[in-house]
């Protein structure tokens, strides 16, 4: 498991998704918009704690 | 070795609050205690290079000549020899000085390919050979695309250069607004240009299109029409106004809700066909990123402007407030871009919340919009401190995307 693997295990912890879950969104733009906020948010915030303080 | 800033008088003026309100950033911006807090600029990595000052359309809503400010008519109509090389060695001095690992500089104007063929290889050569070797230098080129030809094409893939392309969705929309002197419309020969540039040979090249939004048209068939030129990205770009010059046809939470029929036309599709800037920042944001635009979102600016006579402006859409407004009052013949990043306009820019008014930083999504894009923010009389002119908009368009993602969320969830 990469690095990006274990932050997404740590998002999907935060929403009760599934890593696999995630992986077969079968939504490319949501998923893509996931993982790069996952990346970023790697020394910064969380990412769906983030997506729940701003609304 | 970093070039010493010097402060420029505006940062030290004093003021009485009422003016510094009134006025803020240009008076009152308080530098000393920002500093004191420990607050220090960030350098900027994107440079708008206006290499012609003209342009062979005349667009009805351009900020450059058809707005409040005029300066175009006394600035020369391409950069000169000099600028050019100067601007390059201030832009190679940053980079530098901050070690910047890549810089972006934006070919523009006017129209930029009025410049031709010899003389963008010849600004190219000089650009890549000022840069130093550890930092990246992406190029980019925004056009109107009339002038767009095959050879052209050659030219800026041979370079290496990216293309954006301006225009507004299908024909007649278009030729309603972007058209030449004489009232001709443009988009026989920019929609022939983007077919050219969609071809597999330019993909490379091939940057995006910009679209300035018109709600009088359809969103879902300009949104189409603009999907069918196969753009990597999609650019929506409200209309330049303020407060004290207001968006064209209807009030802001129009162009809300007219942007929320493209998200859920783009959203909607299991194969999406393009990217469109705009709503995946806001997805970013939402998802609690930070945002690489500088129309929303709190990041810091990262652009500069430097005219064909080598004065150093700030964003140039700015030329839509008031005569003037862009100014910095320096050039590349006499300063940094280190002394830019102290001037008052960028600084408050820079400084996230702490630049926007009392009722964005109350505002439940003032992380997501980051105020709106500055210029729409002006008021005469008031300064930039105020919510967008188009909040009401913004604020329609990020809740309805946040709906849209969190209900795909939650259902994800209860799998």
């Amino acid at each position: 498991m990469d690095e990006l693997d274990e932050f997404v295990t740590d998002l999907v912890d935060l929403t009760n998704v599934s890593l696999a879950d995630l992986r077969s969104l079968d939504h490319p733009i949501l998923t893509k918009a996931l993982l790069r906020a996952a990346e970023e948010a790697r020394d910064s915030v969380g990412v769906v704690a983030g997506f729940q303080a701003a609304i | 070795m970093r070039p010493r800033r010097r402060e420029t008088p505006l940062a030290s003026l004093p003021g009485s609050r009422q003016l510094s309100e009134r006025n803020w950033p240009a008076v009152g911006f308080d530098a000393v205690s920002l500093r004191g807090e420990g607050w220090t600029e960030r350098p900027f990595r994107q440079f708008v290079l206006k290499v012609n000052g003209r342009c062979n359309l005349s667009c009805t809503y351009c900020y450059v000549y058809e707005l409040a400010d005029q300066s175009w008519r006394d600035k020369p109509r391409i950069i000169s020899p000099n600028a050019l090389g100067q601007a390059a060695l201030r832009i190679a001095e940053h980079a530098a000085a901050h070690r910047l690992p890549v810089v972006e500089i934006i070919l523009h104007g006017g129209e930029p390919l009025l410049c031709g063929e010899s003389f963008i290889r010849s600004a190219v050569a000089l650009l890549r050979n000022a840069v130093p070797a550890e930092t990246g230098l992406s190029l980019r080129l925004q056009t109107n695309g009339t002038l767009l030809t095959q050879r052209m094409l050659a030219m800026l893939r041979e370079q290496d250069i990216k293309v954006g392309v301006s225009v507004d969705g299908t024909a007649q929309t278009h030729d309603a607004k972007r058209r030449y002197a004489n009232g001709r419309g443009s988009y026989h020969l920019v929609s022939a240009a983007l077919r050219r540039l969609a071809e597999e040979r330019y993909s490379a090249i091939y940057s995006g299109v910009l679209c300035t939004v018109d709600i009088s048209a359809d969103p879902i068939e300009t949104y189409e029409s603009l999907a069918a030129f196969s753009p990597p990205r999609v650019d929506f770009l409200l209309p330049h106004a303020n407060w004290s010059a207001l968006p064209p046809g209807a009030p802001a939470v129009r162009y809300g809700e007219w942007l929320s029929a493209v998200f859920d036309r783009w959203y909607g599709q299991r194969t999406p066909e393009t990217r469109v800037r705009l709503f995946e920042e806001i997805i970013h944001l939402l998802l609690g990123g930070h945002s690489s635009s500088e129309a929303i979102g709190l990041s810091p600016v990262a652009l500069i402007v430097i005219d064909t006579d080598g004065s150093i402006e700030q964003v140039d859409t700015l030329k839509s407030a008031f005569p003037g407004a862009p100014d910095t009052g320096m050039n590349v013949f006499t300063h940094s871009f280190d002394d830019v990043l102290g001037h008052p306009a960028i600084m408050a820019r820079q400084i996230g919340d702490k630049g926007l008014s009392d009722t964005c930083r109350a505002c439940p999504v003032v992380k997501i919009c980051g105020g709106g894009y500055y210029p729409h923010r002006y008021s005469q009389g008031e300064g930039f401190r105020n919510p967008s002119v188009y909040c009401e908009g913004l604020r329609y368009l990020i809740e309805h995307i946040a709906r849209r993602i969190r209900a795909d969320l939650r259902e994800r969830s209860a799998c």
